[in-house]
């Protein structure tokens, strides 16, 4: 059972169509950033409304829900094209601490978070590491009362708006989690945007002074944070490719049936209509292996099945979001028409979360116990 | 509906993996780990034996010998079943006609022929497609005329599985040709020893002999053998297609061959180690595990649309296309896995001992599955007239 939405998460689902209906016109904020859209009113909206923190522990103030509702507002904002700091704050930093063992700056952080009145982000990746998170290099030293941090982390992102920044590091010989507040001196955050509008940074750190009680978590307790933030992150990047393939072949559907060419509409051809029902038949088993990754996240927040359902939506997302371009023909080329942001988007998420033979390496090894 | 706990659901699935590992014969274990087919004799063996349990036919009525389990537990019983490595139950006779006799049949049809299906007296092979009726069985052509009480059937019927094997086939014929080709369609029971009938193999271009074409020279049916009224046959083959949508996604059997191509892969070695360590083969391997993953939940989806709505509609269509496209990458990677060891015919592998034609696992008989397999692509509705459906009823192109 939960392959069929609740009445409860057909309700948020409702209620968040609603609000990007009224809130997110995709081609007035083609050029917002991620960053940028923290400003605005949706953001607030969706705060106010206790939809940002779904997912987030009732402890700390959150909505205490699932991954299966985590999911329903990525597919949503990836059906809806919104660009947000969502996926850093809330689903990266926010399950991370979530995983992290309690303590005042954890718990202080959670709830803050849960209120909205803080944005976080996750600095995992590392040069020359591929998308391993459990490669580190960044190194945490004792020194005198307090610990100096160094190392560069890559891809982060919203990091130029993040208050702290989560950062995977080594500390006597092993993994830890510290925070660090984004003021603090030796931290450079260098941003640029990404391809897809995502807000990104390069983050140098360079003897950064760091306090103990920002050790978030350390050793085994440091990768657990990690593995279920990472497990989380691609749970959403396959649940807003998702949604991005929905909105993108939904679109691609509508002008099928009123694009004329050769004296008929162009959705009457048999070669466009295979093609259509191969993309359907692709989201079919898209939809399946998001909604059985949920509930298996729900009871093992690392589940493999999450890294199954990325290394599906990478190739998946990429087939229909450029068939989606190729069926509208030369105006799918177009900025104006807006369709190829689809295809933008679902690319760069494979590109934070790593491509389907990495996600697909993880989910086989988990097979392998 | 009530609602296995996972205690239950577990402790089922124990007794039934405990069930297959006492009861199937060794012989009958390989035969299925290489994908191949259960002879005739073994199969009704088989069979009684699952009667002998109470499981010959989980989905029918107790009344019948049947268990009136839930959707799910029924699910889970034949997903665990193909998971151990049984022999399929003999659709025809369980799947098919069962369900039909059971909705559609006549009391006196029922006490007739379901105690047999049940037992396999009678094996039971399906006539629908026509030399000229495939994808389009709705033009068949096979006419049944009223003379008295019989009719007398003339024409033929092809792609007849395991004809060879049948003693009676349920089968489509033309009883009106004046109306709506879907409105002059009727459901005959026909004894395949009947005077005219005649069956000749057609083989697969690999060499198995699971077809066969029937020939019906003026055979005599009687009358009360027509299951329905008349002219109502169509319906009635329309709902049984409706038994089989679910299993059409080929689920057990695609985790199956996967758990096949690991242990080939790991086994199999080229100079710098096994296959399954080559980063290109371990991306394949990947992939397809993910999309047999993404099979697995469809299908527990349907079952959860069966459930709660009673039906799966066009999803069928989906399931369809994606199980037969998943199962032939497994099987091709199975294939490609194998190399030089996946060469040997059948023939060859059942007149050598192993090591002769296998140098790594366990390869015997890999490519008559990869083969096999291009059928079910072409098979109760091609993965064309899947496509046509889906943009029909889904897409609304």
């Amino acid at each position: 059972m939960g392959f069929i939405p609740t009445e409860e998460q057909q309700l948020i689902d409702d209620t968040v169509a609603r609000l990007l209906d009224k809130q997110w016109d995709p081609r007035r904020e083609m050029n917002t950033q991620s960053s940028q859209m923290a400003g605005g009113t949706l953001w607030k909206e969706l705060n106010e409304l206790g939809l940002l923190g779904l997912a987030l522990p009732e402890s700390a103030g959150g909505g205490g829900m699932g991954p299966a509702e985590l999911s329903i507002l990525c597919r949503r904002f990836g059906r809806h094209q919104v660009r947000a700091p969502f996926l850093a704050s809330q689903v990266l930093a926010g399950t991370a601490l979530a995983h992290a063992p309690a303590g005042p700056k954890r718990d202080a952080l959670l709830a803050q978070l849960a209120g909205g009145a803080v944005t976080l982000t996750l600095a995992t990746l590392e040069s020359d590491a591929g998308y391993d998170h459990r490669l580190i290099e960044a190194q945490a030293s004792r020194a005198g009362d307090s610990l100096s941090l160094s190392g560069c982390k890559r891809a982060v992102m919203d990091a130029g708006i993040a208050e702290h920044v989560l950062v995977s590091c080594r500390l006597d010989d092993a993994p830890a989690l510290l925070v660090v507040d984004a003021a603090s001196s030796g931290l450079r955050v260098e941003s640029y945007a990404a391809f897809d509008g995502t807000s990104l940074a390069t983050v140098y750190l360079d003897a950064v002074a760091v306090s103990d009680d920002a050790i978030l978590a350390r050793g085994d307790a440091a990768l657990t944070a990690l593995d279920a933030a990472l497990a989380a992150g691609a749970l959403a990047a396959a649940s807003e490719t998702l949604g991005a393939c929905e909105g993108a072949l939904e679109r691609t559907l509508d002008y099928l049936r009123i694009r004329e060419q050769f004296g008929t509409v162009i959705g009457r051809f048999q070669a466009l209509q295979h093609r259509a029902a191969d993309l359907h038949a692709e989201l079919e088993m898209l939809r399946s292996l998001v909604a059985g990754a949920c509930q298996s996240l729900a009871e093992n927040p690392a589940h493999g099945d999450a890294y199954a359902a990325l290394a599906l939506a990478v190739p998946v997302g990429d087939h229909v979001c450029r068939e989606a371009i190729q069926m509208h023909g030369g105006i799918g080329m177009t900025q104006e028409l807006g369709i190829g942001r689809y295809l933008l988007r679902v690319n760069a998420l494979s590109r934070l979360f790593g491509d389907a033979a990495h996600n697909g390496g993880l989910y086989l090894a988990t097979l392998e116990v | 509906m009530s609602i296995m706990s996972r205690q239950e659901e577990g402790r089922f699935r124990e007794e039934i993996r405990e069930f297959v590992a006492s009861e199937v014969p060794e012989q009958i274990r390989l035969k299925m780990a290489q994908g191949r087919d259960a002879s005739r004799a073994e199969t009704i063996a088989w069979q009684r034996k699952l009667v002998a349990q109470g499981w010959g036919a989980v989905h029918w009525p107790k009344r019948w010998g049947g268990t009136d389990w839930s959707l799910e537990k029924r699910f889970v019983f034949e997903e665990e079943m193909a998971l151990a490595g049984a022999p399929g139950v003999p659709a025809f006779n369980m799947r098919m006609l069962g369900p039909i006799l059971l909705e559609y049949g006549t009391e006196a049809q029922k006490e007739r022929f379901l105690p047999g299906a049940l037992n396999m007296d009678q094996w039971w092979c399906q006539g629908y497609s026509e030399p000229s009726a495939g994808s389009d069985l709705a033009s068949l052509r096979t006419r049944a005329v009223r003379d008295g009480d019989h009719y007398r059937i003339n024409g033929a019927k092809i792609w007849t599985s395991y004809a060879q094997y049948a003693d009676w086939m349920f089968c489509l014929v033309r009883t009106n040709t004046e109306v709506k080709k879907q409105k002059g369609i009727s459901f005959l029971l026909l004894d395949m020893r009947s005077d005219g009938v005649s069956v000749e193999p057609i083989r697969h271009f690999y060499g198995a002999h699971i077809l066969n074409q029937v020939n019906f020279d003026d055979v005599r049916v009687p009358v009360d053998q027509r299951i329905g009224e008349e002219n109502t046959g169509w319906t009635t083959a329309k709902a049984l297609l409706e038994h089989e949508r679910l299993a059409t996604s080929r689920h057990a059997e695609a985790r199956r061959k996967l758990g096949r191509l690991l242990a080939l892969a790991k086994a199999n070695r080229d100079r710098s180690g096994s296959l399954y360590e080559r980063p290109d083969m371990h991306a394949r391997i990947a992939h397809l595990a993910v999309q047999v993953k993404a099979l697995e939940y469809a299908t527990r989806r349907g079952l959860e649309m069966l459930i709660q709505d009673g039906r799966i509609g066009v999803f069928a269509s989906s399931l369809n296309l994606k199980g037969v496209a998943i199962n032939q990458a497994v099987d091709e990677a199975i294939l490609d896995v194998a190399g030089i060891d996946g060469l040997a015919a059948d023939s060859a592998y059942d007149e050598h001992p192993r090591d002769v034609l296998n140098a790594g696992g366990d390869a015997r008989y890999v490519a008559e599955s990869r083969y096999y397999l291009r059928g079910p692509a072409i098979a109760a509705g091609s993965n064309e007239v899947q496509r046509n459906i889906i943009a029909k009823h889904v897409l609304d192109l």
